[in-house]
This record gives C-alpha cells, structure tokens and sequence, in this order.
C-alpha cells in the first residue's frame, strides 16, 4: 500500500514534468513568426490540449481560466495570417521602433536597452551546461524568448525521463528550472508581458503574452515546491 | 452562498437536531443541502449536481474534513477553489449555537476578496492528517495554500526605509528585492500571520486571515441570531492545529462550553490588543486563547507576546474601569483542557458585562488594523498608561532643541511617517502622535542624540490627532547677503568640529557669497 502510493507520486510528477515541458514548448511556438505551419499547430488540437493541461497542472484562478477560454477561442478563429504576420512584425521585430523586444537582454538594467548584453552570454552558459547550444541555422540570439522557452521544455522533458530512475539527475533538472526562472525568466518576462499588453492590437499576442507571465510566476511557485519536497525527501 | 451540512454515518444528526437547523438557517436565506458521508469523499456528489456557484459553507462532522479534495472539485468546475469554509460541528449539541457558528462563517467568507496567483502556494503531499486510500485518490498531489502578500502600493519599504516585519517573521521570509520593495519569499512562508499584525502601514494582504474577515465573524457571532441575547457569550481564538476539533479530544470526553463560540485564525500570534479590545467593545464577555505548546507550529513560539498583550488589554480594561480578568491564555495541550475552558467560562458568569460603548463606523478601524484609531471610537473616559511593553504608540520628545541641526535623518527613517521635515519658510521638525508606533527607528538613526521615545496611551491625545512641533528653525543669516543659510546647532557642531580662524570667518557666508568671494580672487 505504502509502495502504491509512492508509484502513484512518482509517475504524478512524471505526467507533470511533461506536460510542462509540452505547455513551454507551446509557449515558444506561439511566438514563431506566424507561417502556415505555425498557425496550424495553433489552431489544431494540441493547441487546445495544451489549455487543458495548463488547467490540469496550476491551480488556475477563475479571472485566469476565463483567459484560457478566451485564448481558445481566438487561436480557433486565427484565420487571417497575413495580418497576423503584420501585427507579430510590428510588435517584435521592426524596422524602426520595436514596441516589445523578445530579447532579455534589453529589459535588463545595465545593458541600456541594448541586444546582446551580460545576460546574453549568462543565458548561452546555462544552454551550454546542458551540452545544447543555438543550431547554425538559428540567426538569432540566445536569449530570445522562443529559445528561452525552448530550454524550459527541454530541461523539464529531462526531469520527466529522470523521474523514478536516476533522483541526483531530477534533483539537478529541477534546480536547473528554478536558477533559470529565478535569474532568467522572472527577471524579464513581467515587463515584456507589460509591454506587449500595451502595444497590442491582436487579441491573441495580447492572452498569450499575459499567460505567459503568469505561467513562468506559477511555475516558479511550482518548481521550488517540488525543489523543497524532493530535498526533504518527502518523494 | 450555500451551506452543505454532513451527515456521515448519521454521526452529526445524533446529537444534533438537523432539521431543525435546516430550518433556522433557511429562516436566514441560507441555501442548506443535507449530504450523506461529506467527511469521506469531500463532496463528490454534491458539487458535481452543477446547482452550486457561490461561496460554500461546509458544516463538517470533524476538524479534518478533506479540504484538498474539495478544492480540487471546486477547481474542476471553474469556481475559486478557496472560496469555502469549513465549520466543525462535532459534538454540537444545539441547532441555535450550530446555526450561530454556520452564520458567522458564513458573514466571513462574504468578506473573501478571491484567490489570487500572488497569495497561492503550491505544497506536496501529506496533509498531515489519517486520509483513507478512497479519500486519497481523490486528493491531487499537489496542494494549494494560502500564504500572505505584500501590496507594493501600501508598503513603505522603500519609500521610508520601513523593516517593521522583516524582524518579526518567524520563518525569515521576508526580504528586499533589488528594488528595495518588501516581499515574501512563498515558498518559506508559514502562513502564521504575525506579519499582518506588526505592519504599520495595512500592506500585508492575507485573504481568508485578515481582520476585517476575522472581526466579522466575531461581530455575527456576538450579535447574529438573536434568539437568547442575554447569554453571556464569549470568543475562543484558537488555531486549526490546537486539538480543538480533533476527534480525540472529542473521543476523550472533550467538550466546548455553550458559551464558548470558537473563531479559527492562523495562529494565536497573530493577535493583539486590537483584536481583544475589538471584540470585547462588539459585545464579547470574555475572550479566551488557546495557545499551543508551541512544538508542533513551525512559529514555535513561547507566546510571551501574547502574554503582553494579554497584560495590555487588561490594564486598558482597568483604565476604563472595566474588571480585567476578562481575557485568558489556555493551555492548548493541557490534559485538563475541558475543564479548563469550562471553569474560564463559569468565571466569566460572576462578571458585569462589558460596556465599552463605540462610536457608529467601527468596521473602518478592522481594516487599518490601528489601535490607536480603534481607542479613539471607544468613547469613555481619559486616560493614560505607560509601562506596558506591548503599547503599540509612541511619544518622541526632543530632549534639547538647540542641538537639533534638523538634518532630517529621523525623518526618513520613520516607517510611518510620524516625524516628518517641513521645509516651508521656516524648517520644522514635527511630530504626530498616533502615526508613530514607537519602534525607536528615530532614536537610534538621531546622529546628535536628542531625541526621546516613550511608550504611552494618552486617550485624549490620540483623539485630538496631536502634532507637536519637535524642533524649529533658528537661522543664521550670511553676514554678505543676509539671507538665511544653515541653523545655529548645525553652525556650532562645525565650528567646533573645525576650531580654526579660517573656518570662522568660511563660515559666516553662505555658499553663493562664499562662491562669488572665490571668483573676485581670482
């Protein structure tokens, strides 16, 4: 019986850790510029999986879960791509005035508003710990928010693998989460959630700019419980 | 708002008369619903009807009523899943006094502002209690607690340097963040509260806990369902880990006098004064406070200060002259608790009631938290009392004005904003009693040592707000321009801080002349 209950955690936190890595993989498609394939993921039924889970592993407040069905119904209804395109173009990229920088290191104090600050390099070591590093193909900074997400996925898709067969690598994947929310993530994402929030026109960058603040603030809560449980040995 | 009764194993319709009961909180407008075994499955049934939206009040036949289980029903069907309470009925004898406690839980869960991300903390497992392998499967893994925030717009962490609660947390878990703005780290917080009692400045938001909701209840409790008013009735704070609802205490012949009407808060800690007096002055003939030995909390507290608060209602009771032995400390994991409980309560029978009449609008002062303001609405006789540790007023008083340089460093230290640096046309140093809360922030930061702090309650003076103007300008004018330029104390410190003839004569000018005596040098 007591074992049961053990197995039962166990594989509950293996579900867990990989729906989360699914949710921040999400979290990166969606800010892809938008193409054909993109908005096909989008509006397909991963899309809307992905909103289950979201619901599934946060304990999700009404004002919260009200947004998430706002979020599913407008990626049901992402028809017109070339304005979407527009509007991601207008936001995040340029030419002149960018009104929300995907960059970290722009929001950071010291790099004056700038790309490529110490938090650039900062975030390449992290990737670099892991033994991941940008493919050649990539033309873009390491701290931009679709690579930043991407880590996230990965390094909860490895605390998923670890769980229940190698503890020392689960404790570290964990760790790894927490240092990279806490230094990273927590730093930047508020404000740049702010910022699009501002700036926005389309509805959809508008939810998935705020969801995505207030799933990196949920997930920081969630990662250092797990983080404290696992060091107290209660799993 | 609806209340779902318990009825496990016909456990709580034994004792208690639960059709009757339906019948006098429908009287209220209660929505009731009678549901079988609540306390083993934490209420499958009944929410999955789909017929409840609001707030629920559960009456539950045992303290350890599975609270995650239901959070997690109310969660599924998209509704706060903090929004209820939970209201131990174990040994109810009464459907009035089981209708009076329902009630008032009910008036507090009102006052629930909702669940926000900032105030949830997720835990893992073991709740602690005996669950049975249904009950688990019905549990989620990970649990949700409320924790308390800070409101960054209230708090006066950077703007005035204010630390009052880092100090008194007893988990450590309050800092600054690189701001300077106070937060509360989640994660170490143990959700006592003792926080939410020493803020001076009502930043620390703590849904379920905060004494507005907390003084409501106890307000219903007092005055709700009117049918025996002459009753004495008296408060009994206690935390949910006293033993008090546990079912061996029941087991064991454990009883709560009738008089008695138990008001649940994080942890007796948390209470002060302000809470006694307010309870006291909303009708209550006693208060009692079950502590706990301390060990089993993580605050682990040896509730000495408690004890001085304890001490400083009772001489604010004697002032009024009220008798004092009103309020009791009860030993929580005394084996003779019953007794002791019902021997507080037959001491409170031989008392006089408690008059402390009160001005109209006494729910403003619940959400200030002041005590201060709240002794300012009870309207009675003057006095004044010194001498207790737990006064939570200050008088500063400038010991010699003349030494005073007005460099206003007391002033940006002050957390409340008690002492403040008027510079209009003439510079002031000025005082307001019943901002300060007497921390001695001013007394230690004073670079000339002038200043004095007393711990008082002057009654009269709180009421007239009084300001004192601590120390005023005495200006030396350049003797090129005439114009005002520093204060005699600060001249004399630097005259004898540099005892030269060059500086003598530096000094008589201000820095412009000083400037332009530079320039025609040249």
């Amino acid at each position: 019986m007591k074992s049961d209950i053990g197995n039962d955690l166990l594989s509950g936190c293996r579900n867990v850790a990989s729906d989360r890595s699914r949710v921040y993989g999400f979290l990166g498609v969606a800010y892809y510029l938008p193409s054909e394939d993109v908005v096909g993921v989008l509006k397909g039924p991963s899309g809307r999986e992905i909103v289950d889970n979201i619901r599934e592993i946060y304990l999700v407040t009404p004002d919260f879960s009200k947004m998430l069905d706002e979020l599913r119904e407008t990626m049901t209804s992402l028809d017109n791509l070339l304005e979407l395109q527009i509007e991601y173009t207008r936001l995040f990229i340029g030419p002149f005035h960018v009104p929300a920088s995907p960059y970290e290191s722009v929001y950071r104090p010291g790099s004056g508003g700038r790309v490529m600050g110490e938090s650039t390099i900062r975030v390449r070591e992290m990737y670099l710990s892991e033994g991941l590093d940008l493919s050649g193909s990539v033309r873009d900074l390491p701290d931009h928010l679709i690579a930043e997400m991407e880590f996230m996925s990965y390094l909860a898709g490895q605390e998923a693998l670890a769980w229940g067969k190698d503890p020392a690598r689960t404790l570290s994947c964990i760790r790894k989460q927490e240092a990279f929310i806490d230094e990273h993530l927590q730093q930047w994402i508020p404000k740049f959630s702010a910022a699009v929030c501002n700036n926005a026109r389309s509805e959809f960058y508008r939810l998935i700019a705020e969801i995505t603040r207030r799933i990196v603030s949920l997930d920081r809560d969630y990662v250092k419980a797990v983080r404290i449980s696992l060091e107290r040995g209660d799993i | 708002m609806a209340v779902i009764l318990c009825e496990c194993s016909g456990k709580l319709s034994s004792s208690l008369d639960l059709e009757g009961l339906t019948a006098r909180l429908e009287g209220k407008g209660q929505k009731v619903h009678v549901e079988k075994d609540l306390c083993g499955h934490g209420f499958n049934g009944s929410l999955s009807g789909g017929q409840e939206n609001g707030p629920l009040v559960i009456g539950a036949c045992w303290g350890n009523f599975p609270e995650a289980g239901c959070r997690e029903q109310m969660r599924k069907k998209g509704l706060d899943p903090f929004a209820f309470t939970v209201v131990p009925l174990l040994g109810e004898q009464s459907a009035d006094r089981a209708a009076l406690l329902l009630d008032a839980a009910s008036e507090r869960l009102k006052l629930f502002p909702g669940s926000s991300e900032k105030n949830l903390r997720p835990r893992f497992g073991n709740t602690g209690g005996v669950f049975s392998r249904r009950q688990f499967l019905s549990i989620p893994k990970m649990q949700y607690e409320i924790v308390p925030s800070i409101m960054p717009e209230r708090c006066n962490s950077a703007t005035r340097h204010c630390s009052v609660c880092f100090g008194c947390c007893p988990s450590e878990a309050i800092r600054t963040n690189e701001t300077g703005h106070a937060l509360i780290e989640k994660e170490k917080c143990s959700g006592c509260g003792i926080c939410t009692r020493v803020c001076p400045s009502g930043a620390i938001h703590y849904p379920v806990h905060s004494a507005s909701e907390i003084l409501r209840q106890v307000e219903t409790l007092l005055t709700g369902i009117n049918e025996a008013k002459d009753r004495q009735r008296a408060i009994l704070f206690t935390c949910r880990k006293s033993g008090l609802f546990s079912r061996d205490y029941w087991d064991g012949g454990g009883d709560i006098p009738e008089g008695l009407l138990p008001v649940v808060v994080p942890c007796v800690e948390m209470l002060d004064t302000f809470f006694f007096l307010s309870a006291l002055a909303l009708g209550a003939s006693g208060i009692g406070v079950l502590a706990c030995a301390g060990a089993c909390c993580p605050v682990k507290a040896d509730h000495a200060r408690l004890r001085a608060e304890k001490y400083l209602t009772e001489a604010i009771l004697a002032k009024l002259s009220h008798s004092e032995a009103r309020i009791s400390i009860i030993e929580a994991s005394s084996d003779s608790l019953s007794r002791d409980l019902s021997s507080f309560c037959e001491k409170l029978a031989d008392l006089d009631p408690v008059e402390l009449p009160c001005e109209e609008g006494m729910a403003a002062a619940y959400d200030n938290h002041s005590l201060a303001e709240l002794l300012c609405r009870i309207d009675s006789s003057q006095f004044v009392l010194d001498g207790c540790a737990a006064i939570p007023t200050g008088m500063v008083r400038m010991e010699d004005d003349s030494s005073c340089t007005q460099c206003g460093v007391c002033a940006r230290y002050c957390p409340t904003g008690a002492l403040s640096l008027e510079e209009g046309t003439t510079k002031e140093l000025r005082f307001s009693y019943g901002t300060c809360i007497g921390c001695g922030e001013c007394i230690s930061r004073c670079p000339e040592k002038v200043l004095r702090l007393k711990k008082i309650i002057d009654s009269e003076q709180l009421s007239q707000k009084l300001q004192l103007v601590l120390a005023s300008e005495s200006a030396v004018r350049c003797s090129e321009c005439g114009r005002p330029f520093m204060n005699q104390a600060l001249l004399k410190r630097l005259r004898a801080a540099f005892a030269t003839p060059e500086a003598d004569s530096v000094l008589r000018t201000c820095a412009e002349c000083r400037e332009r005596a530079a320039f025609s040098v040249l």
